[in-house]
């Protein structure tokens, strides 16, 4: 059944974080549907470019659509604006290319996968600059492994790592693939997986996302069709997406790749793990926005073995889709306003690269993030 | 008054310098502004966002002098066009004046900006065993502000009333500028006229409310619920006054209509006998967790024509039978895509009568009908379901609706319990020219230009 339009019954305000940190309601996720309906009409009164100026006013952290009684999603609605808009693609490269280096390793992937008359001229120092966001000084990781038992003993996995921690920080995936070997599993190997999508998505471009899900999706169904460990929430997200995603996997499969995408935190659960010396005095955790409110499986995961993990101020961090490239001021502000509810003293977990980076690159002097992954002794 | 269509250049200044960076006038960014949930749209010349109440007091000195009109706005959540600018005119948003200004343990008040979302205010007050009542569904989509306006109800008004009797004062700026203080944090005052419960319930017609002083009283320890399946509606609309008699001030006390019932049992997942029960009634007690027991059973006997009972104590096992009560909204959907609300009241002994006479004009109508709400203070929900597309359906369920409003004033009841009047109903259906002048006069004192909320209400 189509989706009924808003009702304007304004549940939408309390939950979206923009909104909370600007208090206007043309931000609103309501105003952004209603500037959407009255964008795509026919003649509307409205000026494209400053409509979706002001549609960039989201983190798409997906609040809004879980909370809606008609379940209407702004970055659902914002993607499908995007890419309807005309010479957008060429635009959003030029973005690309200029903005952020934290999603040149997405850029990087999305390259083959695009029509070359489309592809700006410098993509090859896209990589190199990518490269060049080196990552923070090791410490001693503080979550050990308590026991030697092999829960995983004969099933077969593949990680996929994802597209930033492969380009940016490789040793989450090393770790990721040793713990799951260590515990019993036969690790496959993940070559071929490139980004997840999601990225693609967000930034308006239907085709690049399903191309790299198609891609994902055959060396899934070459290996085998194994378990699909991740260890990004929003590369889970993104993954969990392709059932919905059009001639990426057939209905038999679709149901077979959402029992079998799962994050690593629900395969580590089967064994124990405790703190040991060199554990800070206090440790927060910051939950990715895509992990719905209370759906949080590495949170659930990590109170089980550290009980004394407080929770992060559940707000959003900011990093959202491709907001860093389309409001880089607001991704700031709002790393800002999540910072300010989180403890700075605490050593802060999480569990999405986005997130990872994102507070890392906005932290208070002498605060510090990591994956969770970090922490843990493989 | 005439209307402007345009501001002026100096216009824009002025407002540029009473409001730096809180001037919307781009249409993109005034697109939210044109409408409410009533979904009629206006057209504001720009909208501002006050921070502080001189900025307020500044612009109605300037519009009133002007004769430029004002429309306040909350969250937008109001049904019937209150935050609409039919003629062209300023928006104010309260969404900047949202902080809470003390919740006070010792004399059970909280002082509040009109633009304090109501479920985060409860959720505070909560947080200190405090409890404020009033629960519009709309609470995590309303302002306090735009409640206090429209006097919002809720399910919870049977026993608590409705936000009337939860405010003690108010600060208000009037059209020429004056900031006025009607009552305060005194839980009883006698000075005077009530000028402060004018303001409530006076859809933005009246002056702008910049400072609230709420009563709030302790949070209840404990609550359980209730539900009942009847053979009929007549049977379980018969039982309302049966809980009474027993002497049970129940806190909630909602009914599901026959047509949704069916609904509901078509769907599946019920947890009544889907062959036996064709109307519902949800009834919650609140109090100390030492009578709260004693309560329950006194309730449970007070249904005896019930077919079945369930009951959930503690709000984890009364969750799941309140979730039945919020799945009404969508499920209605099922019978045609678009919808008319009403909110009529009658008296409570009027209730099956009532019912009678609005499944008789769904028939003389020939429109579909689905009655539920809260018949614990008489004020039941009678939605129309019409296609909007076949213009007979639509002329057939306009006058339904019209008629229902009309069959609840004969009964002596009321038009609207909770959402007002707007620009969708007609006050001269349930009052006489005469008391409607007198309003009128009222307003003028106020608003002697009439720049507040122009043609709405009365
Ligand atoms: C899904 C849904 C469910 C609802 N359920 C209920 C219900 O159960 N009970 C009920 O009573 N209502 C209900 N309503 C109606 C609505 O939510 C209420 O009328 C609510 O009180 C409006 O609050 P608001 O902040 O959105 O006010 P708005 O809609 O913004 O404004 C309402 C009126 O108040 C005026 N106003 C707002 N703030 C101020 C101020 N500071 N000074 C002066 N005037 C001001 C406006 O000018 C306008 O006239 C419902 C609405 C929806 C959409
Ligand atoms: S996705 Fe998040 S940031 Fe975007 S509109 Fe919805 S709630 Fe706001
Ligand atoms: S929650 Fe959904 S229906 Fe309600 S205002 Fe927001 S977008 Fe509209």
């Amino acid at each position: 059944m189509a989706k009924r339009g808003c009702t304007q019954c304004g549940n939408c305000f309390n939950v979206c974080p923009v909104f909370s940190l600007i208090r206007r309601e043309e931000v609103s996720p309501k105003a952004k549907h209603g500037l959407m309906d009255e964008g795509w009409k026919e003649n509307s009164r409205l000026n494209w470019t400053s409509m979706l100026r002001l549609a960039n006013f989201c983190a798409s952290c997906g609040r809004c659509a879980n909370i809606c009684p008609r379940h209407l999603s702004v970055p659902e609605r914002l993607n499908q604006t995007r890419a309807r808009r005309p010479g957008w693609q060429q635009r959003f490269w030029k973005l690309w290319i200029g903005g952020r280096k934290v999603f040149w390793p997405a850029a990087k992937y999305a390259a083959p996968l695009w029509p070359h008359s489309l592809l700006p001229e410098k993509l090859g120092c896209m990589q190199n600059s990518a490269l060049a966001m080196k990552e923070p000084a090791k410490t001693a990781p503080w979550l050990k492994l308590a026991d030697a038992s092999r829960p995983l003993e004969g099933l077969s996995i593949v990680l996929f790592g994802g597209c930033t921690a492969e380009r940016l920080r490789p040793a989450w995936i090393e770790k990721a693939s040793a713990l799951l070997a260590r515990l019993g599993a036969n690790v496959l190997s993940a070559k071929g997986f490139g980004c997840c999508g999601g990225t693609f998505n967000h930034a308006g471009l239907p085709e690049a996302a399903s191309k790299a899900a198609s891609a994902n999706a055959e060396v899934w169904r070459t290996l085998g069709r194994p378990i699909v460990a991740t260890i990004c929430a929003s590369c889970l997200h993104g993954l969990k997406d392709y059932p919905h995603l059009e001639g990426v996997l057939s209905e038999a499969e679709a149901a077979d790749w959402t029992a079998k995408v799962v994050p690593l935190s629900s395969l580590l659960k089967k064994a124990s793990f405790e703190a040991c010396a060199g554990a800070p005095a206090t440790y927060a955790y910051h939950s990715p926005c895509h992990w719905l409110p209370g759906k949080d499986e590495d949170m659930a995961w990590l109170k089980s073995v550290l009980p004394g993990l407080r929770k992060g101020s559940a707000l959003c961090c900011g990093f959202g889709g491709v907001l860093q490239i389309m409001n880089p001021e607001l991704s700031r502000d709002l790393a800002t306003k999540c910072w300010d509810g989180l403890d700075a003293r605490a050593e802060v977990l999480t569990g999405c690269s986005g997130c990872t980076l994102q507070l890392a690159s906005h932290a208070p002097e002498g605060a510090r993030v990591r994956h969770w992954l970090d922490v843990v002794d493989a | 008054m005439p209307a402007i269509a345009k501001l002026s250049d100096e216009d824009v200044k002025f407002l540029e310098t009473v409001f730096p960076g809180a001037l919307i006038t781009k249409p993109e960014e005034l697109n939210v502004y044109v409408s409410d949930a009533s979904l009629q749209s206006g057209s504001p010349l720009c909208c501002v966002l006050p921070e502080r109440v001189e900025q307020v007091q500044a612009l109605f000195a300037w519009a009133d002098e002007k004769r430029i009109p004002i429309y306040v706005r909350g969250r937008g959540t109001n049904l019937v066009g209150d935050c609409v600018a039919f003629k062209p005119g300023i928006v104010v948003s309260t969404a900047r004046m949202d902080h809470i200004l003390e919740i006070n343990k010792g004399d059970f008040v909280a002082v509040v900006e009109p633009g304090v979302n109501t479920a985060q205010f409860q959720a505070a007050c909560e947080a200190q065993g405090l409890y404020y009542p009033p629960d519009p569904a709309s609470v995590k989509g309303s302002s306090i502000g735009g409640n206090v306006v429209t006097c919002a109800g809720g399910m919870r008004a049977v026993k608590y009333g409705v936000t009337r009797d939860f405010v003690l004062g108010c600060e208000v700026v009037l059209p020429g500028g004056d900031l006025v203080k009607f009552g305060g944090r005194a839980h009883k005052n006698v000075v005077g006229l009530d000028l402060a419960r004018l303001m409530v319930g006076s859809e933005g017609t009246l002056g702008f409310i910049s400072k609230l002083y709420l009563k709030l009283i302790p949070k209840p320890e404990a609550s359980a619920t209730v539900m009942a399946g009847f053979g009929s509606y007549q049977e379980a609309l018969g039982a309302v006054g049966g809980v009474f008699d027993k002497g049970i001030l129940p806190c909630t006390m909602e009914y599901i209509g026959e047509r949704i019932v069916k609904l509901m049992n078509e769907q599946g997942n019920v947890p009544w006998p889907a062959d036996k029960v064709r109307s519902v009634l949800l009834i919650q007690v609140d109090g100390s967790r030492e009578t709260l027991p004693i309560e329950m059973r006194r309730l449970e006997e007070s249904l005896p024509t019930a077919v079945w009972t369930t009951r959930g104590l503690g709000k984890d096992e009364e969750e799941p039978l309140w979730e039945i009560r919020r799945r009404i909204n969508p499920v209605v959907f099922a019978l045609a895509p678009n919808k008319h609300g009403d909110d009529a009241v009658v008296p409570r002994g009027s209730l099956v009568k009532a019912v009678d006479e609005f499944v008789r004009i769904s028939k003389e109508y020939n429109v579909i009908m689905v009655t539920y709400g809260h018949v614990g203070d008489g004020n039941i929900h009678v939605n129309v379901l019409y296609n909007a597309e076949d213009p007979d359906e639509k002329r057939r369920a306009d006058e339904a609706i019209h008629a229902v409003s009309r069959a609840a004033v004969a009964m002596g009841g009321s038009e609207s319990g909770e959402h007002g009047i707007g620009v969708v109903k007609d006050v001269l259906l349930q009052i006489s020219r005469r008391e409607r002048d007198l309003m009128r006069q009222v307003k003028a004192c106020f608003d002697p230009h009439g720049i507040m909320n122009p043609g709405k209400g009365y």
